[in-house]
């Protein structure tokens, strides 16, 4: 069982699918849509859309950029109080990385490449925005959080970019390229350990049934 | 230091052979450490590289610097390791630089797990020639073979185990008896070899049939396993190699990647260690350059002229250099090759890395996206197939429909 579905895939029956699952508002379907995926772009977002001179997007690329023809452009003022973006933009290129890494990877389905897996090969591009990956698509727009506690997050446009090959003239370097550096800089075992880590703070946090504080008052909630 | 932007004429995207070579000079100039940070693009048709060395940077490190991947397949006869001398291994096995040295323990691997299966195959042969009735007899030293051989002392300890039973029938243990004689009887010294009459009775023997099946059975296994064997053990460049010229799916089965195939009768890696024979002086201490190698490097990367070219095998991905009816002046002309070429080529082949996804189910074989077999070909396959026939595509049961409502 294990050798055929992979270490990763749970039985078809592990799990209940309520009406809506993988639906999206639009009313088109994404199976194996993993969501871990469009945080890890959210974050390639902020940078983009603040800071795309910041040295883990094209800062670091400067020259090389200017070889190939383009310019870093200037990025927009962050809103006050937009304190996840303002996280975001005071890592270090080695830190972003790193974070981007084990957000990707708390699952254990998106880790070393962004490719596409077999359901989303069966999806079929209608608006020519080009095929998923792992339920994703270029553009594809994650919605706004409303204020709660003073922080609040304003929703971004998701960029398949870092999924290419080489350096794109959006996001900087390649996902496997920054795979392939933290893998130089602390190894596969201690990347094991670290994404070990936050699998399981993920899994503690998920047994908690106080709501997220940082949500408190948002709708839903 | 500033990066330059080099423009390397000899890398053109076609013919598939100079593709692979800009693959292969990028690759190495990062995995090598001459630039980790060099960045390597096409443009109207040229291969752009963008790096901080300079061109007498990049040729010093190809000609003084570089070490060749071990790109070795033992599987193949035409590998080299079946001849003694072979033109291949032989001059990189004996040579001494520091660069040559993944390659010399990549032969040595290879001898290490060749070794056992000739082993195997000795043993078997030294069975079979007990039976010879002419000059192809046992010699002593295939006799002290088999005495020696790990099967021969299993198969006659097994027989004398199961003979040491109390409770045998007094036919089976007459039978047991006769086999541990036959089996014992193959290693005793001979005079002669056996008449015809006498290596029949032999051959016909429940012993010699026994300990021969076993034996057979040990080299099978020896070499259905060599591929994972090498997988296995294989690390480094050998590993990266393997990977790019054989995949093997869920059953541990080879499949072979379009662009190396199986080797065919001009086995490239035999074909890659000549060139680089005739690249460098593989008895000089530092492996250093050949005469003719500057030169040929420039034509290699800058497409500049040269009149050292080789005549030799050039393979399937640089057709226009293989020779023939009107490539020269006069009626016919030789392959005209570069050995720069092959080596560049063959160093960016290992770029591609047709492994099986750990968590694909092996009945479904992985291929090349747009090969056929691949997922999308067998998905626009069904959907070709299901227009012509006019049948309607596969619709949710009523009761999974029900299910998607509520």
């Amino acid at each position: 069982m294990l050798a055929t579905r992979g270490l990763t895939n749970a039985p078809d029956e592990a799990w209940l699918r309520p009406p809506g699952t993988y639906r999206f508002p639009d009313g088109e379907s994404r199976p194996g849509l993993r969501h871990e995926l469009a945080s890890v772009l959210a974050l390639f977002a902020v940078l983009e859309e603040y800071a795309p001179g910041h040295p883990a997007l094209l800062g670091s690329w400067n020259e090389a950029l200017s070889h190939l023809g383009y310019k870093v452009p200037e990025g927009r003022e962050i809103p006050a109080g937009c304190a996840p973006a303002i996280e975001i933009l005071e890592c270090t290129a080695a830190r972003f990385d790193l974070i981007a890494y084990l957000v990707a990877s708390h699952h254990g389905k998106v880790r070393a490449a962004l490719h596409a897996a077999p359901k989303d090969q069966d999806y079929s591009d209608r608006d020519g925005r080009g095929m998923p990956i792992h339920g994703v698509r270029e553009g594809d727009h994650l919605p706004s959080i409303g204020e709660a506690n003073g922080l609040f997050w304003q929703g971004c446009d998701l960029t398949l970019e870092p999924a290419s090959m080489g350096l794109s003239s959006r996001t900087g370097a390649s996902w496997q390229d920054r795979v392939a550096g933290l893998l130089a800089k602390y190894g596969p075992s201690a990347l094991g350990y670290l994404e070990a880590v936050l699998r399981a703070a993920d899994v503690r946090a998920s047994r908690l049934e106080t709501s997220d504080p940082a949500l408190a008052g948002v709708d839903g909630a | 230091m500033s990066l330059q932007l080099h423009e390397l004429k000899g890398c053109a995207p076609v013919p598939l052979a100079n593709y692979l070579k800009a693959l292969g000079v990028l690759r190495l100039i990062v995995e090598q450490r001459a630039d980790p940070e060099a960045r390597g693009w096409w443009q109207y048709e040229r291969f752009r590289l963008l790096t901080k060395l300079t061109r007498g940077e990049i040729e010093e490190f190809f000609l003084r610097r570089y070490a060749p991947t071990p790109l070795l397949s033992p599987r193949n006869k035409g590998c080299g390791f079946f001849k003694v001398g072979d033109p291949g291994p032989a001059p990189l096995e004996n040579s001494t630089a520091e660069r040559f040295a993944p390659f010399r323990s990549g032969i040595l691997a290879s001898r290490r797990l060749l070794d056992e299966q000739s082993d195997a195959d000795a043993v078997i042969r030294a069975i079979k020639a007990r039976t010879e009735t002419n000059k192809a007899f046992q010699t002593p030293e295939q006799r002290e073979r088999l005495r020696a051989s790990d099967v021969f002392r299993a198969c006659l300890s097994e027989l004398r185990a199961q003979s040491a039973h109390d409770d045998l029938p007094p036919s089976r243990r007459d039978e047991l008896t006769a086999s541990i004689a036959d089996v014992e009887g193959l290693i005793a010294p001979a005079l002669r070899p056996p008449t015809p009459a006498e290596a029949k009775q032999l051959k016909e023997s429940q012993g010699y049939k026994r300990l021969l099946a076993a034996a057979d059975r040990r080299y099978k296994g020896l070499k259905e396993t060599l591929i994972p064997a090498c997988r296995k053990n294989w690390r480094g460049g050998l590993a990266v190699w393997l990977a790019a010229a054989v995949a093997l799916d869920g059953d541990g089965t080879p499949i072979w990647p379009s662009l190396l195939g199986t080797g065919g009768n001009l086995d490239f890696t035999n074909n890659f260690m000549q060139r680089l024979g005739a690249l460098f002086e593989m008895t000089s201490e530092d492996g250093r350059p050949l005469a003719a190698a500057r030169e040929l490097l420039a034509n290699a990367l800058w497409a500049t002229s040269t009149n050292r070219l080789e005549s030799t095998a050039v393979g399937r991905f640089q057709p226009g250099a293989a020779g023939g009816a009107n490539s020269s002046t006069g009626t016919m002309g030789d392959s005209q090759v570069n050995p720069w070429d092959f080596v560049l080529m063959m160093e960016g082949a290992v770029n591609n890395l047709p492994g099986t996804p750990p968590n694909f189910p092996p009945s479904r074989s992985y291929t090349v996206p747009g090969e056929k077999n691949s997922h999308a070909f067998r998905k626009a396959n069904r959907r070709f197939t299901r227009q012509r026939r006019k049948i309607p595509r596969p619709r949710h049961s009523r009761r999974q429909t029900q299910s998607r409502e509520r």
